[in-house]
């Protein structure tokens, strides 16, 4: 169980994340927006499984926010993963193809 | 109505014409250029405008009707055909008239504000108008892969023009990556050739709805996969998007506009084929949707932290890809409108903002967000049209922005895809969050003190023309969509036969 | 290579394996039931063009792509050029960081040996000769205009390599440029011809395999290549029309664009004189 005192030092402490280091105020803005689209496009997408199973559904919205909000801030590694390093890109635009082979033939 | 005709006139002087200025412009390499290359643009641009609808079969070869045994030049007439095949239809008027019309704008200004030596960039202009219009152009996968291929080539030549580090190492990556999707789409008109026996895309899909093709869809699985890369690539949706943003943000604003017109070019074309080809396959529309919803949300989380004006304007061009895909995507009769009405308007809006982003550079060239420069003040022209392209690019009445997000929300909406909906909205208002940041810090903060100059800059007359007409088309296709509706409504009902 | 070591590269390693297998399935599923289509209406006709279908697929029936990939080796040309520093262009009002340029190769030709020394010029010779052989019968033997540019720009790449600064084929930059634009400028306009006649662009005239050009046009393009068949059953005549003329367009256009990328890579590029 989670006391309102430490939920309260880990926002602070997510907060911070943002301010401290190499950041200033204009891009703290981005970085917070960014953050908090993010988690709504993870909780939107969670929300499409209601296309398979209503249950399934729910128990994986509420899983995703949960991971969602124990892992923030993650717009840093959105950042990283969509950063123009060649490696990266390959690498998920293989993902990705593997993906949509896998799947296209053996779904359809 | 697409006239009966397999000899339109307009269709090769289209072709032709861009090539030949490319020619004679590159060899020029700085004398005489202007004259030429504006004269030509101009023809270009009459040419799209006055042009009949029709066809035009490369080479002059008949088609052979499979029943008679006949060779037949009336494209009436079912036949296989045996020449190259290019449509000039209402998609393509529309499409190509406003290609050209950028096209125009962007040699002047390049004329103007570049130094000299301008020979092979102004070539490469044309030729990247040249690969658009045959894209959009043409009915052939053969055709298709080589326009493909020599466009992206031409966008590494573009952006590698300005000779700065990064710059070059924009163009090398995405060159690199040509490679692959080039590759890709190779093996995927292999793989449909072997199927079909057809190079022309009307004949390979009679041929596909002729005859059953059961078990082997295994095959038409692996070709979608394949076009699906070349696709990405192109337009420069995800995984790809990080190296076509730096494409767009690394070249000169001015030739942006045309690339990131020619992509949404390509994205409509093959978009429209992969439908025609797929369609009837399950999960090929899933597919198409994820991918935009993807490219979507990551374009526009990516241009809200970004530093630079220019940048946060190249990944908002990625994320309104999104749209485009995303109508093209759910195949149904508003979907596709959406998705090609957005195409439009996309090219429309983000030519404004990035015509004032190439004013910036009269103004000294700095747009990075991290100091103040206080633009506003000293020229407010440019201020107001930037902050009037932000609101067309959000969506917002009377721009045209708001008639196509609203047709393809309605669309999402009647699908059963109300959280597709809620996505475009939040992507519509986050995509005016980004650019306020970027407007307020370059255009509306007053500068610190030691940093202001008091120096009259004098902006090209064409630029605010370019600016003020593009502003005018945004506004009038906001209050009257029917417009620009009138050349995709058929184009639409052709695509899905009704 | 950082980021494909560990968990990452395990999931690439499967996600290309899942690749391999879909594409290898199909291929598999293709083997032995390739559908023809409309290449046998291409094959069963080629004989009323050139004598070797592989010119007549490649500069009639499909001859509008292959201008496109003519297009593709200029563009190449172009863009490597360009990024060695031709028609690099900044803008004028504002300062930008100097263009990327690169310096010439180092050339040390005083080691090469006595017999690369004796036997370079006539290799060279001997290919830029072969090269001419090739181009003219791209009519009748499986040979044309990409296959000649190649050559023949080896040609120049072998003498340059050997003798370096003094090189005996030496080609300044316009006209390597414009040899480039007439290959290529030439092609396009060879479809004009046809345009102007019968509507459609690049219509082979001197073929006119469809009876649909005048007999005089017929006579000027065709002639000048008409080849005879002698058979038992008499003597049967074609022409391949326009395709000849297409192949040394073509040539000239691979010479100028290859011609371009050895010459930018090996001297650099600078605007100042020839």
């Amino acid at each position: 169980m989670t006391s309102t005192e430490t939920f309260y030092e880990k926002l602070k402490k997510w907060l911070d994340s943002f301010i401290t280091g190499s950041g200033y105020t204009s891009i703290t803005t981005g970085y917070i927006t960014g953050e908090l689209q993010f988690l709504l496009f993870i909780i939107v997408l969670s929300v499409f499984f209601r296309l398979f199973s209503i249950p399934l559904a729910i128990i994986l919205l509420i899983f995703t926010t949960v991971f969602a909000l124990y892992f923030s801030p993650v717009i840093k590694d959105v950042e990283k993963e969509n950063m123009n390093d060649l490696n990266r890109v390959l690498y998920w635009m293989v993902i990705y193809f593997a993906i949509i082979i896998a799947i296209t033939l053996w779904g359809g | 109505m697409i006239e009966s005709i397999s000899n339109l006139w307009s269709i090769p002087l289209l072709v032709i014409i861009p090539m030949l200025t490319a020619i004679i412009v590159n060899f020029l390499y700085d004398k005489a250029i202007k004259p030429i290359a504006i004269s030509s643009a101009i023809v270009i641009l009459i040419i799209s405008i006055i042009s009949p609808y029709g066809y035009h079969w490369f080479c002059g070869h008949p088609a052979l009707n499979p029943e008679t045994l006949t060779f037949t030049f009336n494209p009436n007439i079912f036949g296989y055909k045996l020449s190259l095949e290019f449509i000039f239809g209402p998609l393509q008027h529309i499409m190509i008239f406003i290609s050209s019309l950028i096209l125009l704008f962007c040699v002047i200004l390049s004329t103007i504000g570049l130094t000299k030596h301008q020979g092979p960039y102004i070539a490469l202009l044309f030729l990247l108008f040249m690969s658009s219009a045959i894209v959009i152009m043409v009915n052939d996968l053969y055709h298709l892969w080589i326009a493909v291929e020599i466009g992206s080539l031409i966008v590494v030549g573009v952006a590698a023009a300005s000779g700065t580090s990064i710059s070059h190492k924009a163009a090398l990556k995405y060159g690199l990556f040509s490679a692959i999707s080039g590759a890709g789409l190779a093996v995927s008109l292999a793989l449909i050739l072997g199927l079909t026996g057809f190079a022309n895309i009307s004949d390979a899909i009679m041929y596909l709805k002729q005859f059953n093709i059961g078990e082997m869809s295994t095959v038409l699985y692996i070709a979608f996969g394949f076009f699906v890369l070349s696709w990405m690539y192109a337009g420069g949706l995800a995984p790809i998007h990080p190296l076509k943003s730096e494409v767009y943000g690394a070249s000169y604003p001015h030739a942006t506009t045309l690339l990131q017109a020619q992509s949404k070019l390509m994205l409509v074309a093959i978009g429209i084929i992969m439908l025609r080809l797929f369609g009837m396959l399950p999960f090929v529309k899933e597919v198409m949707i994820f991918l935009s919803v993807i490219t979507m949300m990551i374009g526009v989380i990516m241009a809200l932290i970004q530093i630079d004006f220019r940048w946060i304007i190249a990944y908002l061009i990625i994320s309104h890809s999104g749209f485009v895909t995303l109508g093209i995507g759910l195949g149904t009769y508003e979907g596709l409108i959406g998705g090609i009405f957005q195409a439009v308007n996309d090219i429309i809006y983000m030519t404004i903002l990035l015509l004032c982003c190439e004013a910036l550079f009269y103004f000294g060239g700095k747009t990075s967000t991290k100091e103040a420069y206080g633009i506003a003040k000293k020229s407010p022209f440019i201020a107001t049209a930037t902050i009037l392209g932000a609101i067309a690019a959000s969506g917002i009445p009377p721009f045209n922005g708001f008639q196509s997000e609203i047709i393809l929300i309605q669309a999402c909406l009647k699908e059963g895809f109300p959280e597709i909906a809620v996505l475009i909205l939040m992507v519509s208002v986050t995509t005016f969050i980004a650019l306020l940041r970027g407007i307020y810090r370059i255009f509306l903060k007053p500068p610190e003190l030691q940093s202001y100059d008091d120096s009259n800059v004098d902006l090209p007359k064409v630029l605010i023309i370019g600016i003020i007409i593009f502003i005018v088309l945004s506004i009038i296709i906001g209050i009257y969509p029917d417009i620009v509706l009138r050349f995709i409504i058929p184009v639409v009902k052709e695509v899905l036969s009704i | 290579m950082e980021e494909l070591k560990g968990k990452r590269g395990i999931i690439a390693l499967i996600a290309l394996i899942i690749i391999t297998i879909g594409f290898l399935s199909s291929l598999i599923k293709l083997t032995g039931r390739v559908n023809p289509g409309i290449s046998e209406v291409y094959n069963a006709l080629a004989y009323l063009v050139a004598p070797n279908n592989l010119a007549t697929w490649v500069y009639d029936w499909r001859g509008f792509d292959t201008l496109l990939e003519t297009a593709v080796i200029y563009v190449g040309g172009l863009v490597s050029a360009l990024a060695i520093g031709r028609g690099v262009v900044q803008m004028k009002k504002c300062k930008q960081e100097s263009p990327v340029t690169s310096k010439p190769l180092e050339f040390r030709t005083e080691s090469l040996t006595v017999i690369l020394k004796y036997l370079g010029i006539p290799a060279s010779i001997l290919l830029l000769s072969y090269g001419i052989m090739v181009v003219t019968g791209s009519s009748t033997s499986g040979g044309g205009g990409f296959q000649c540019g190649v050559i023949m720009t080896s040609g120049y790449l072998l003498a340059a390599i050997l003798y370096g600064k003094d090189t005996p084929i030496k080609f300044g930059k316009r006209f390597i440029i414009g040899i480039g634009a007439i290959g290529l400028g030439g092609y396009a306009l060879l479809g004009l011809p046809g345009y102007l006649v019968t509507g459609y662009w690049q219509y082979n005239i001197g073929a006119d395999v469809w009876g649909l050009a005048p007999s005089i046009l017929h006579i000027i393009f065709g002639d000048p290549f008409r080849l005879s068949l002698i058979l038992k059953e008499g003597v049967f005549y074609s022409t391949p029309g326009i395709i000849p003329l297409i192949n040394i367009a073509e040539a000239f256009n691979v010479i100028g664009a290859i011609g371009l990328i050895y010459f930018a890579f090996l001297y650099g590029w600078s605007d100042e004189g020839e």
